[in-house]
């Protein structure tokens, strides 16, 4: 089967199964989800900005919030050929680049937290994260290898 | 529920071609003034760009300059007072040292030309130095548009962030993103002393201050 491999842009959402690879580039305040079967190699990879759906006006995609992004991610991961319960999840993100006063800027610790109880909410278990800091990370994972990847500025690659 | 066209980012479809004009003159007439400041405080011959004033989805401003993954300077303010949005400033590596160098005169800027990104690394006072910078052009063009418009324009202090290019645009737009999925902003680029330094306004104004500053400009 052919690779493809999915830029997973700013409120967008990607799924797929071996051999594809997701990729969130240069990732803030913003969180790259991750939810997947490790057994059969499906998975998928959620953009997320927001931490809550209550800030929701029409045309906003569902992938752009913590608490709408899970639910989604899991149904259409389990579209491809799996059952909920062999789920897990991986997330990187949530930086807060800019060291200023005003706490709304804050908004990466935010989604950090919510998208971590919403995987609570959703019986999926959290395998691994890095989230918060001050640098942008590139989040990638390979669903042929399923090896996760994390690329910092100045600090190279790193597994997840 | 009540939601008004402006806060679904609609304003920005529905705008003419001469509100974009009165915008890009409103752009020129900040990052003139800007310059000229620049000029002054490092005593070199600035030259900017006529501004682009442009409307893009959030999902496509992260390559706006290029590659998402190439290393920037940002400088962040926050817009305060009666129009509110977010400035930021945004600086490839190559031209912050370049402007660094020029500024503190810790160099020869033309050492510089030949160094790639991976080459480049800042200290702690070439980063004070740029948000210095950052704050003479932010502040320069906010006065600048004020006088314009008679309205009132301030800015938080500085913050600077290096990093990918993407990482630190997805920020500020995620502020964006609470109330549009659509930004307009407008960019200018400067070249010093006949050398290409890339340095990028991006100004983003609030769907309620672009309003309002087009009123004052008496096309609203």
């Amino acid at each position: 089967m052919e690779k493809k491999v999915y830029k997973v842009g700013m409120g967008e959402y990607a799924v797929g199964k071996d051999p594809d690879e997701m990729v969130a580039i240069g990732l803030g305040s913003c969180i790259g989800l991750c939810i997947y079967d490790p057994k059969r190699k499906i998975g998928g990879m959620a953009h997320v900005m927001l931490p809550d759906s209550s800030l929701k006006r029409p045309n906003d995609p569902p992938a752009k919030f913590a608490d709408t992004a899970v639910p989604l991610l899991i149904q259409e991961v389990v579209k491809l050929g799996t059952k909920k319960s062999a789920l897990e999840a991986k997330i990187a993100g949530g930086a807060q680049m800019f060291a200023v006063g005003s706490s709304k800027l804050a908004i990466g610790a935010r989604n950090a937290k919510a998208v971590e109880e919403a995987l609570k909410k959703h019986n999926i278990p959290l395998k691994a994260k890095d989230v918060g800091g001050n640098s942008g990370r590139t989040f990638t994972m390979n669903l042929h290898t399923m090896e996760f990847t994390i690329k910092v500025l100045g600090k190279g690659i790193t597994k997840l | 529920m009540f939601s008004s066209p402006e806060e679904q980012g609609e304003i920005y479809e529905n705008l003419t071609d001469l509100q974009l004009d009165a915008l890009r003159e409103v752009g020129n007439i900040g990052t003139g003034n800007a310059a000229t400041a620049l000029a002054q405080l490092l005593n070199v011959t600035v030259n900017i760009e006529v501004p682009a004033v442009k409307i893009f989805k959030l999902n496509e401003v992260p390559e706006l300059f290029g590659d998402p993954e190439s290393y920037v300077i940002g400088v962040y303010m926050k817009m305060l007072g009666s129009v509110t949005g977010h400035l930021l400033l945004v600086f490839p590596f190559k031209s912050a040292k370049l402007l660094t160098t020029m500024l503190l005169g810790t160099g020869d800027p033309a050492e510089i030309d030949g160094l790639s990104q991976d080459e480049i690394s800042f200290e702690e006072m070439e980063l004070s130095a740029l948000k210095e910078i950052g704050n003479i052009l932010s502040s320069t063009f906010l006065t600048a548009i004020g006088q314009l418009t008679n309205l009132m324009m301030i800015s938080s202090v500085p913050a600077i962030a290096i990093d990918y290019a993407s990482a630190i645009l997805n920020t500020v737009l995620v502020e964006v993103s609470m109330y549009s999925n659509y930004v307009l902003t407008i960019t200018t680029g400067m070249t010093i002393n006949d050398r290409k330094i890339e340095g990028y306004y991006l100004y983003i104004p609030t769907p309620g201050s672009l309003l309002k500053i087009l009123k004052a400009l008496g096309m609203g």
